[in-house]
């Protein structure tokens, strides 16, 4: 024991002095998700704020004269209007970014309205154009409700009368509960991805780096068992993958309050998240989850003569990783007896319960038995490799 | 003491291989029934071309590989059945210093000392006298990868030697370093006679076999092709020089 610990204590400050290492293990987990949130949030922000202040260019027919609808909308939203002898062939100017839209309103528009009948407008817009169609609509809206009312008045009708049922909506799910249901698929394909990540470079470093060093003769010219040496490597392993998937949680909670485009309740809630139950059962999955990441990187990772060649086998195994992870982020799929038995999905689905509080503490446990299986036939796995000759002294 | 008894090693040929070698069977023999004995307090040279089978013959005495046949004892020590302990009585020095760059000296050689399971005071008290021996102390602080090729070697001397081994073993010790580098290892190899140790160097550099061993063994194509002291071996030479004595041993075989 005392020897796993001393060579586990050499691969840490050998591991925590590569700024390669670090920099996948510490820097990328903990700063992507409050560098990409700030910079989208802000960039997103200030083009809705531009979208919503600037002057829209307007052109409507000038034959419709003293029209009501648009001194309303002149009133209410910084609008240009253009006037035109005839609309046709003009919706290129939107095209061409000349305008913004178009208004076409039907013959006898304003008679059409005061004989109770349905007056029509043609809206010419393209939805690519941020905020022109809410803009307008809005307005439309708030118009066509005037209308409304000034109708109701003069056949002097309640407005009760028009509306006989009203659909009171009351959801009974938590602000939680609806995070975990839609949004508590990011945060394990987060900790998955980091996981593995933040465990391949001191894998990838501390076996086939030994190999390229030259230095794996003289580890195993010492007097330690190859099982010491294997398990000593595979502790700091593990332990890079842990950290760097937490640290990778800590960004994208610290990053979700870095989106101030995001509701308050939202990020309330986030923080509600992270209590000491949540992470708990995380590091509880994460333990069994990383020995397993650990006994497919080592034996690669000792397999490979060079870092390039590790990079090349690890690369399509990402893959591996990435896809199960993404289930679950897809809609329909639960936890249940069958996907609490397939690693990483099982984890990604897990999660997402314990996030909206209402894991099967059952299927939980069947999480846990896959996981340590896995986990277990990781390590044997890595230790079957490690004692065979031919793979560690492959050059 | 070093004694090896029909020693055999046997690779299994990947695919790859046997395309690369041109060959049509799974297995290569690099090492076949080998007998060798070093004694201690003499300094014993196995000698061969490149891919004779020097280096794995060495690994097979520090038990990094396991022989396919054979026997070997070290230190009165069976290798196979106590490869640990045999290891504990090892220093094992190459060529390539086999160092870690991001450590300090100070930290590799403190950590192979507690690998050997060496105590604190034993350990700090034989660090001291070697890295002042060694000239270290002035750069102990330093990371590995920022020193010089003559510095990493006597790092490399100073953690092959930690333990005070019974057993040192060279694997071509002095290729690729500089005149001066290579003199400190010349060096060390007599301290290591002088104090008694087994020694078993291997070379293909006959100036340096010539100064330095006592008994030599020639090794080509995995077998002995001679193996007696080193005044015999002068004494029966038909050549008028070492190296082209043991050139001719080598072309008498391949003919």
């Amino acid at each position: 024991m005392k020897t796993i610990f001393n060579i586990a204590r050499k691969e840490f400050i050998d591991t925590l002095r590569d700024k390669r290492t670090l920099l996948v293990m510490i820097v990328v987990p903990l700063l992507l998700f409050p560098v990409i949130f700030s910079f989208v949030s802000s960039i997103q922000q200030s083009s809705m704020e531009k979208a919503h202040q600037r002057q829209l260019k307007i052109g409507y027919l000038a034959t419709q004269q003293s029209n009501e609808f648009l001194n309303y909308l002149t009133e209410k939203e910084n609008v240009k209007l253009i006037p035109f002898r005839s609309i046709k062939g003009k919706t290129s100017l939107i095209k061409q970014d000349s305008l913004d839209a178009i208004l076409d309103f039907s013959e006898g528009f304003y008679a059409q309205i005061d004989n109770m009948q349905t007056g029509t407008v043609d809206f010419f817009y393209e939805s690519t154009e941020e905020g022109v169609k809410s803009r307008v609509e809005n307005v439309f809206e708030s118009f066509e409700e005037k209308l409304i009312g000034q109708r109701l008045e003069k056949i002097n009708i309640d407005a009760k009368v028009i509306n006989p049922v009203k659909l009171a909506h009351r959801d009974v799910a938590t602000t939680q509960e609806k995070i975990g249901k839609y949004a508590g698929g990011l945060i394990p394909y987060v900790f998955i991805l980091f996981c593995f990540i933040g465990a391949m470079y001191p894998a990838i470093d501390l076996f086939t780096g030994e190999k390229e060093r030259m230095t794996i003769e003289t580890i195993l010219t010492s007097p330690v068992k190859r099982i010491e040496i294997l398990s000593g490597k595979m502790v700091v392993v593990v332990a890079t993958g842990i950290f760097s998937a937490l640290l990778a949680i800590v960004g994208l909670f610290v990053g979700l309050n870095f989106a101030s485009t995001l509701p308050n309740e939202i990020i309330e809630v986030t923080g509600d998240i992270l209590q000491v139950k949540f992470i708990v059962l995380l590091l509880t999955m994460l333990i069994p989850l990383t020995i397993f990441f650990a006994g497919i990187l080592i034996p690669i990772s000792i397999y490979a003569k060079s870092f390039k060649e590790a990079q090349s086998i690890i690369t399509p195994v990402n893959v591996l990783v990435i896809v199960p992870a993404i289930v679950g982020m897809l809609p329909g799929i639960e936890l249940s007896i069958q996907t609490a038995a397939i690693p990483i999905v099982n984890i990604a689905l897990a999660t997402k319960e314990i996030i909206a509080g209402t894991i099967d503490y059952g299927l939980l446990t069947v999480v846990y038995g896959s996981l340590i299986i896995v986990a277990l036939a990781g390590v044997f796995f890595s230790v079957r490799y490690f004692a065979r000759e031919n793979n560690i002294l492959r050059v | 003491m070093i004694q090896v008894t029909n020693l055999s090693k046997k690779f299994k040929l990947s695919k790859q291989q046997k395309k690369k070698m041109h060959l049509s069977g799974d297995w290569i023999t690099a090492v076949n029934d080998v007998n060798l004995k070093c004694e201690p307090g003499r300094i014993f040279s196995l000698l061969g071309p490149n891919g004779a089978g020097k280096t794995t013959t060495l690994r097979l005495i520090s038990t990094i590989l396991q022989p396919s046949k054979g026997s070997i004892q070290v230190a009165g020590l069976d290798a196979q059945k106590e490869g640990q302990k045999v290891r504990g009585k090892i220093g094992f020095l190459t060529g390539s210093t086999g160092l870690y760059d991001r450590l300090t000296p100070e930290e590799m050689v403190t950590y192979f000392g507690k690998l050997n399971s060496m105590n604190q005071e034993t350990l700090k008290y034989r660090r001291n006298e070697l890295f002042h021996t060694l000239g270290i102390d002035k750069f102990s602080g330093k990371r590995i990868g920022e020193l010089s090729s003559g510095m990493k070697q006597k790092v490399s001397i100073a953690r092959t030697m930690i333990h005070d081994p019974e057993v040192v073993i060279f694997d071509e010790p002095t290729s690729g370093l500089d005149v001066i580098t290579a003199e400190s290892i010349i060096e060390l190899i007599k301290q290591c006679k002088e104090q008694n140790k087994t020694v078993i160097f291997s070379s293909h550099i006959m100036s340096e076999v010539d100064l330095l061993c006592d008994d030599l063994a020639i090794i080509h194509d995995g077998g002995i092709l001679y193996n007696d002291t080193m005044d015999q071996f002068r004494a029966q030479m038909q050549s008028d020089s070492l190296t082209k004595e043991f050139i001719r041993i080598i072309n008498e075989q391949q003919n």
